[in-house]
């Protein structure tokens, strides 16, 4: 009881610093506020606004019905250019996809003489590219067919496929990324809160009054857990009902508290982890690079931009050791496909683990880490 | 600058260009989907044949109904299903048209965007298989179509990322580093030492901002190296230029973090901003993923005011694209009006601290 009463104490003794430092406080609206709704209209999940560029060197009827063909929000309207202009436009990364229509096109067309048509892609955009070359294609030819069924009648094909995408119908970025924004996030911010607290003491000294306090290293390292804690799990609540549902208007499939519990799991560990470099740093610049080192890659490979399936696999499998990968999976099961319980108890359960892991590693460095050197 | 930070910043880049250059890839292949066969003939085998026979897909046992497609499209086992319908080889003896469907997971937009062009990719592979028996004959094509990959045939997506990652680490590290070095002669007090000896503003800033460019080029260097000989990406056009570039580059990233650092007074906060404020831009709005051109809102403004928007087309464009001076110039020019704008904007807003 004692003990619990010390970590409460201790722990309003860190909401108070928290809360006096104005410009980190800012800071922390803008990543679940600002910087969610900015990855919501990153648009990086799909084709979306590609710039386009055509060489018209037939002017036909047709020429011109392809180039009308290219749609908002797909691609934006296209630019007629000059043969000799493409090269350097494509250089300049002006436009991703250019179309070369030759001369006589549509004469050949009629006249069944299969002429050449060329979709130049740049592809350095690697996923405008991989989604909008063969949609280009598609709509080219559709193009054409349609122009050619006005004189004779086209075949069906003797096989269709009907291909739907199940969870995100319309297969939005903004339903992908405002979540993975939070995420990531929460990822940074609690690494780096209770990383720098215990810094933060041994800079200024304050650890030393601490340490010859009645006081256990657990009750130390708890109550920077759970003040931490709180302020990103209150964080993390505002964003999601706010931002995310709100002002986003994106459709939540499965249940927030399902998920808030996660998060809650995940933050236990992504703090544990933070108080641990925050043991092995010995100053904040180190435990700047420290946190390079560990959160940034936690985030971008935790395959809330990039899928996993993309990985080599030993990346792939050391990066299930990371719970920000769980998190990502455990929160597209339950945000997206209405996932419970019953299926993402063992990714609950990896994080657990993992966190409980490292704050037994923290707790062990404490009083030997700190105290040597403040020394 | 203590040596022990000097071997973590070099000894972190190499790490994380590494794990990234391997990482960060948009080649998305190891899918998995199950079959739901309710056909079960030589006719529906045929056209399972092409997507078993792709690299891109791994088949899971087969699905036994509905709710097993409901359930391990949930659970995240399989990331799509194909279904075949009864019936299906009668009708395409009987010249009905046959009708295969498929479900993709969409909780991750990009990748069933990518399976959904597969699956369609691989349909028309079928369709135009002259083995494949089917009462009419396919048209010919009215038009010869090509679609051509430039700067990168294959569309490995290792040319376009190691020189964007290189662009990312260049941002993220020396902002850092550098915000956190001014910050902390604030938070520990020894700024002072600024306010009594005869030593300007700006050689202040200048003085602190020199280390780091240096600690960064000597990055650059190690990554280039790491681009070209472990992952084989092959620089085609003028080093000259990329140097010149880069240069340039960390100068705006290193005066970027000094910028954050003026309005932060607490090592944290300024830990926290600096990280929020350049790791997501560069991930996301520097045209990494998407073309800083094609995005929307917020997030292309954010874009356009970060230096690696500016930066990544120089590095790219050199690397993979084959580029020298005559390309890159107006990236070139644009990054140097990021000087002195930054330290303008930090010699202001340090002075207003002092007051």
């Amino acid at each position: 009881m004692r003990s619990l009463s010390n970590i409460f104490w201790l722990g309003t003794k860190e909401l108070r610093s928290f809360f006096s430092d104005w410009v980190l406080l800012g800071f922390v609206i803008y990543s679940f506020s600002l910087a969610v709704i900015s990855q919501a209209q990153s648009n990086s999940q799909e084709l979306y606004h590609a710039s386009l560029g055509i060489v018209d060197e037939d002017h036909s009827e047709l020429s011109r019905r392809i180039t009308h063909a290219f749609l908002m929000p797909y691609f934006k309207q296209p630019v007629a250019i000059a043969p000799a202009d493409v090269e350097p436009l494509m250089n300049a990364g002006k436009y991703t996809f250019i179309i070369d229509i030759p001369p006589n096109f549509q004469r050949d067309v009629l006249a069944g003489r299969q002429p050449g048509l060329q979709i130049d892609v740049d592809a350095t955009a690697m996923v405008q590219a991989g989604l909008g070359s063969g949609y280009a294609e598609q709509i080219v030819n559709n193009e054409i067919s349609t122009f050619l069924s006005k004189t004779e009648a086209t075949p069906s094909s003797p096989v269709n496929l009907a291909v739907r995408i199940a969870f995100n119908p319309n297969v939005m970025t903004a339903w992908f990324t405002s979540v993975m924004g939070i995420i990531s996030s929460v990822t940074m911010l609690a690494i780096v809160l209770a990383g720098a607290a215990l810094v933060r003491e041994r800079e200024h000294g304050t650890m030393d009054h601490l340490l010859v306090m009645p006081l256990s290293p657990l009750e130390i390292a708890m109550s920077k857990i759970w003040a931490n804690g709180l302020v990103i799990a209150a964080a993390v609540g505002l964003s999601l009902y706010l931002i995310v549902r709100l002002l986003l208007k994106i459709p939540i499939a499965g249940s927030i508290p399902l998920f808030m519990l996660g998060a809650i799991l995940y933050l236990f560990f992504a703090t544990a982890i933070g108080l641990f470099l925050g043991t092995v740093a010995r100053s904040m610049p180190q435990l700047g690079l420290l946190y390079m080192l560990v959160a940034v890659p936690m985030n971008v490979l935790s395959g809330n931009a990039t899928p996993l399936e993309s990985m080599p696999r030993w990346l792939a499998i050391a990066m299930q050791v990371s719970p920000s990968t769980h998190f990502v999976s455990f929160a597209q099961a339950i945000l997206y496909r209405g996932a419970g319980l019953g299926v993402v108890w063992p990714q609950f359960i990896a994080v657990a683990a993992i966190a409980l892991l490292f704050l037994i590693l923290s707790l062990l460095r404490f009083r030997s880490a700190l105290s040597s050197a403040s020394s | 600058m203590i040596p022990i930070r000097l071997m973590f910043a070099l000894f972190g880049t190499t790490l994380l260009m590494i794990v990234f250059g391997f990482g960060i890839s948009t080649d998305v292949n190891n899918l998995t989907f199950a079959v739901l066969d309710r056909d079960q003939t030589p006719d529906s085998r045929a056209y399972l044949e092409e997507l078993r026979g792709s690299p891109y897909f791994v088949e899971k046992p087969p699905l036994a109904d509905y709710a097993d497609i409901d359930r391990r499209l949930k659970n995240g086992e399989i990331n799509a299903s194909i279904e075949i319908p009864p019936n299906f080889g009668q009708d395409i003896k009987r010249g009905q048209p046959a009708w295969v469907s498929a479900w993709i997971d969409g909780a991750m937009p990009f990748r069933a965007e990518t399976i959904r062009s597969y699956l369609q990719g691989m349909h028309q592979l079928y369709l135009n298989d002259p083995a494949v028996k089917t009462t009419h004959a396919a048209p010919p094509p009215p038009a010869d179509i090509e679609v051509r990959f430039k700067y990168n045939q294959d569309f490995d997506s290792v040319f376009a990322m190691v020189p964007s990652t290189l662009a990312m680490m260049l941002a993220l590290f020396p902002a850092i580093l550098m915000a956190l070095a001014v910050v902390r002669e604030k938070e520990l007090g020894s700024i002072t030492n600024l306010y009594v000896t005869p030593v300007t503003r700006l050689e202040f800033l200048i003085g602190k901002q020199l280390p780091y460019v240096g600690v960064a080029l000597i990055n650059f260097v190690v990554m280039f190296l790491l681009a070209i000989f472990v992952f084989g990406v092959p620089l085609k056009g003028s080093f000259l230029a990329l140097l010149a570039g880069t240069i340039i580059y960390v100068f705006t990233t290193t005066g970027y973090g000094m910028l954050i650092s003026t309005f932060c007074s607490t090592q944290i906060a300024a830990l926290f901003g600096t990280a929020i404020l350049t790791i997501l831009p560069a991930q996301q709005f520097s045209g990494m993923m998407t073309p800083v051109s094609s995005l929307s809102g917020t997030a292309q403004i954010i874009g356009l005011g970060f230096p690696m928007s500016y930066y990544r087309p120089i590095s790219v464009g050199v690397f993979t694209k084959g580029l020298g001076f005559s390309d890159v110039g107006p990236s070139i020019l644009t990054l140097i009006v990021f000087i002195p704008v930054l330290t303008a904007i930090s010699l202001v807003l340090l002075r207003k601290q002092e007051r």
